[in-house]
């Protein structure tokens, strides 16, 4: 045999392995409808957010006090609420908010997560007490409670909500990356490379990150419906964006003091909360059943 | 012994905790907010009455005098008086604090019940219909916005319907005696019937929007649970013992299934408070969580303070319980 | 039928499978055994071969994703195949008691040990009384060799392997069982301890004369203990003798295979071992599973799967190299 050709037979030998882990793993996929199905909502959302301007027939803003309190109807899929604007109109471009939202509040609560997590557990005893306990305080708080308070002293806009969530939600991936970072710390490898003078800041950034990073992205998934459950229960409350921003909570808000009468105002956004969420978890299910050892069989 | 010792350390701990919560609050509190008369009084307030607002309120003095003032009033159990109710805030708490009470025991009470043993059937009838019938209610749970869930309901059975009353915690006309300002335990000791009907009433649409969330996640975990220790050695050593199905799920895997499912019971009482908060203002109950709504709105940062911080306390409470418990359940954790 | 071979137990034509992504595993593919009143049968082979598998489908234990697809298993004059579950729930643990591989884990974390014990006492004696039956967990604990003051208020992470394996079989022996399956019983623990745990077998099943059957992978173990012996290889019993027999002169390619691996001492130069791999169950070949490897090998061995066949008095082999064409 040449040499490359026994180059290649070793590499398919150690890419075996992996190869059938991965092929496995699209197995298990396919057959979990609960992942398929998940996807396919998510999808749906982030198109229906991408295309908003394409899809919603109506400005989000535009009023038409002729037109308001109307019932579903071709013109106007959702109705119209009570300043005469297409609920259907409002709930689309609600989508790009919501999708805003997630990635903003995702990648910062990551971030601070990540950070506490790995420095605690990486440089262990005193500043693993303390970042620990720091931890410990805003989980002391009721998530909601926390984020509320936050907003309302920052005063109620977008960014002030993303960022009061972000800083109820950091504490999980805390915990999460400082026990990765414990395990990662105490194998000899580590102990190698510090022997070869590597510094702290990169081997907490090359080897102890990319291990980490994992079950983080893993309970992301899981955590990406409460995120937004908690915006939209702040945009109900009158905590979130100001009006006139269509998010989706907001929306219920609007819609509450005609309840009875005029159903739809309430209705759709929550069933857009409703699906979206539930696409969500059933995707965060899906991934986490495929990557569950027991249930890889 | 050990236990003893356990609970003895996280009380330290909680303390600790505690004080930083306490920093934490202020910090929002009286260190974020910008000009905090203002956006109280409005613009156009006159001098003199923003300059006495800001003396009562203790905000003419420096951060770190203001600090010490804070933490020595909640040693006394003083969180100052309410700008909007006139009231010690202590006392406002006090009187709402109840109503939240017997609306989380009651959507507690169903979330346990309903949680653990739907979960429990679910991982006994695996894949078959019921299972999934009951996975996709769990699934739901989870994914629907209380508030919005809230609003279909009193839609539902109270416009529609007719079949419940609608918002509030009792109708004007039945009069229970406040002997522990909880209604139903009141009306069962003044053998008040009426006054039990309607406050069963009034709880029970509340209670179920607070408590279908938290019980679709324990029997997320119940099932997940159950499941993997239904896997494990020593069940099919209990079956080899001869123990029928019954006997094996109930005295042995039962015990063992329960212990993450107590995790979840515990962060789902979290969940609880912060859903109170949603639910008492959908149905208007006079409770804790409507009260921190409102003072939220109109920035009533001493009644804000109060009630947060007496919320946190609550939550870390619970979170003990959960932890002793969840130690009592489990010999290994004992550590 | 065939005609009954063992008075307490006799396993023919047992044929288990188990449902994986990557298709069907046929398990056992017609396993035989059998086992008279008062002996002691081993059963042998290398992981992976169904020993285990064949304990736990004895009692019935088998769960998806597995399943019996066939076979009889008389016990005592009843065919296990044919009962109820509410009458399979009667035999286990009365009539028949297993003593499993990993003791720790076998037993559950959170009930204390001397409550593990007591269940199996209340299975044998039901309407004893607390104190009655605490006396009868004390003297089952100090029956295996333990300290029951110190054992039984104990929770089994606290205990050692081999204290936790005692209490196992103190369980298994509260209800004097017609038959004690001990599958792999010291495979787990440090090798000091295995001896203690197989002596502790050996004397109880002598004093108490208990039908035992015992699976291991280790020929030695069994040669000590068993007073007949079934070899098995990927699903099949492939010969089945008494221990002298089987010592004295083995028939079956593997079993010879097995024993001529065994290093000797002063023995120099390769060890030999048995050329090819273990088959994949889910394709495994055709006729006798054991031809790829077989320096005897023909034609007839790869297309016909052989039975298990007296060879001499009391010594059956499966190997078409003892049967003559039909």
């Amino acid at each position: 045999m040449t040499s490359t050709a026994s180059r290649l037979e070793t590499l398919k030998k150690q890419l075996r392995p992996r190869l059938e882990d991965f092929r496995h793993t699209v197995y298990l996929w396919k057959k979990t409808p609960l992942a398929m199905i998940g996807s396919i909502l998510i999808l749906f959302f982030l198109l229906v957010a991408i295309f908003a301007p394409l899809i919603a027939p109506y400005d989000a803003f535009s009023q038409n006090l002729y037109n308001k309190l109307q019932p579903p109807s071709w013109q106007h899929f959702f109705g119209t609420d009570q300043l005469g604007r297409d609920v259907f109109s409002r709930v689309v471009y609600g989508a790009r908010i919501e999708v805003w939202i997630i990635f903003l509040v995702s990648s910062i609560s990551i971030a601070i997560g990540l950070l506490m997590g790995i420095v605690a557990g990486y440089f262990g005893r005193f500043v693993d007490e303390t970042l620990m306990r720091i931890t410990d305080m805003f989980m002391a708080f009721p998530r909601l409670v926390l984020a509320m308070a936050i907003t309302a002293a920052m005063g109620p806009t977008l960014t002030n909500t993303i960022i009061a969530i972000a800083l109820v939600d950091w504490t999980v991936y805390a915990r999460l990356s400082r026990a990765d970072t414990i395990k990662v710390k105490t194998q000899p490898y580590i102990e190698a490379i510090r022997a070869l003078g590597a510094t702290s800041p990169r081997i907490m950034l090359s080897h102890v990150l990319p291990m980490s990073i994992s079950p983080v992205i893993v309970q992301l998934t899981l955590r990406m419906g409460t995120i937004i459950l908690t915006a939209a229960g702040l945009g109900f409350l009158g905590l979130g964006a100001p009006p006139p921003t269509p998010e989706w909570g907001a929306i219920v808000a609007d819609g509450r003091s005609h309840i009875f009468e005029q159903w739809w105002i309430s209705t759709f956004p929550g069933l857009a909360i409703a699906v979206v969420v539930l696409g969500f978890n059933f995707l965060g299910d899906g991934v986490r059943d495929i990557l569950d050892p027991k249930i890889r069989r | 012994m050990k236990l003893a010792f356990y609970i003895l350390r996280r009380l330290f701990l909680m303390l600790i905790v505690m004080l930083g919560v306490a920093t934490i609050v202020f910090f929002i509190t009286h260190v974020i907010p910008a000009d905090p008369v203002g956006a109280i009084l409005g613009g156009n307030a006159p001098l003199e009455t923003v300059d006495k607002l800001r003396h009562q309120l203790g905000l003419d003095q420096s951060l770190h005098v203001q600090y010490f003032r804070y933490l020595g009033g909640i040693f006394h159990g003083d969180f100052g008086v309410s700008i909007v109710s006139n009231h010690k805030v202590v006392d406002d708490i006090l009187e709402f604090f109840p109503a939240t009470v017997e609306l989380a025991c009651a959507a507690m009470c169903f979330t346990v019940l309903f949680g653990v043993f739907l979960g429990t059937v679910s991982a006994i009838k695996r894949n078959r219909p019921i299972d999934h019938i009951l996975r996709v209610f769990s699934i739901l749970g989870v994914s629907m916005p209380g508030f919005w869930l809230g609003l279909l309901l009193l839609l539902l059975f109270y416009f529609k319907l007719g079949w419940l009353p609608g918002t509030g915690r009792n109708d004007l006309f039945a009069f229970v005696d406040n002997i522990t300002g909880l209604v139903l335990v009141d009306s069962i000791i003044t053998r008040n019937w009426a006054g039990l009907w309607d406050a069963v009433k009034h709880i029970i649409l509340p209670a179920f929007v607070l408590g279908y969330a938290s019980a679709a996640s324990v029997a997320r975990i119940m099932r997940a649970s159950m499941l993997d220790v239904l896997r494990q050695d020593y069940i099919r050593t209990a079956r080899s013992k001869g123990l029928g199905r019954r006997v094996v799920i109930f005295r042995h895997a039962l015990k063992n299934a329960m212990i993450p499912a107590v995790t979840v019971i515990g962060i789902s009482f979290g969940d609880l408070l912060s859903g109170a908060v949603l639910t008492e203002t959908i149905f208007s109950w006079p409770g804790l969580g409507r009260y921190i709504v409102q003072s939220l709105l109109v920035l009533d940062y001493p009644a804000i303070t109060g009630a947060t911080l007496f919320v946190a306390f609550i939550f870390s409470m619970a979170n003990l319980v959960v932890d002793i418990s969840y130690a009592a359940l489990d010999p290994r954790m004992r550590l | 039928m065939e005609a009954i071979r063992g008075d307490l137990l006799d396993v023919s034509e047992l044929r288990v499978i188990f449902h994986t992504y990557r298709g069907t595993i046929k398990a056992l593919n017609g396993v035989e055994l059998w086992l008279n009143r008062g002996e002691r049968l081993g059963v042998v082979g290398e992981s992976g071969c169904g020993k285990s598998v064949t304990s736990l489908a004895l009692m019935q234990l088998i769960q998806q994703p597995g399943e019996i697809t066939g076979g009889r298993i008389m016990f005592d004059g009843r065919d296990l195949m044919t009962l109820s579950e509410k009458e399979l729930d009667g035999v286990r643990g009365r009539e028949m008691a297993t003593i499993f591989q990993e003791p720790v884990a076998a037993l559950n974390p959170v009930m204390k040990a001397g409550a593990q014990v007591a269940e199996n006492v209340l299975r044998a004696q039901p309407g004893l009384s607390r104190a009655e039956t605490r006396a009868e967990v004390e003297r089952m604990l100090s029956v295996v060799g333990l300290d029951p003051k110190r054992v039984a208020d104990h929770y089994p992470h606290e205990l050692s392997g081999g204290m936790a394996q005692r209490v196992m079989i103190a369980m298994a022996l509260s209800s004097s069982p017609k038959l004690l399956i001990a599958d792999e019983p010291s495979s787990a623990l440090d090798v000091t301890i295995q001896a203690q745990i197989l002596n502790l077998l050996n004397e109880l099943v002598r004093t108490f004369n208990y039908s035992a059957l015992l699976i291991t992978h280790d020929m030695g173990v069994a040669a000590e203990f068993c007073d007949r012996i079934a070899v098995m290889y990927a699903g099949n019993t492939v010969e089945y003798a008494s221990t002298l027999d089987l010592f004295a002169k083995p028939l079956h390619p593997y079993s010879c295979g097995l024993f001529k691996a065994i290093p000797k001492i002063g023995q120099t130069g390769e060890l030999s071992a048995i050329p090819g791999e273990v088959p994949d169950l889910v394709n495994p070949p055709s006729g006798c599973r054991f031809h790829p490897r077989c320096a005897h090998a023909t034609e007839r061995c790869s297309r016909e799967t052989p039975k298990l066949l007296p060879a001499s008095e009391g010594h059956f082999v499966a190997c078409h190299l003892y049967t003559r064409e039909s």
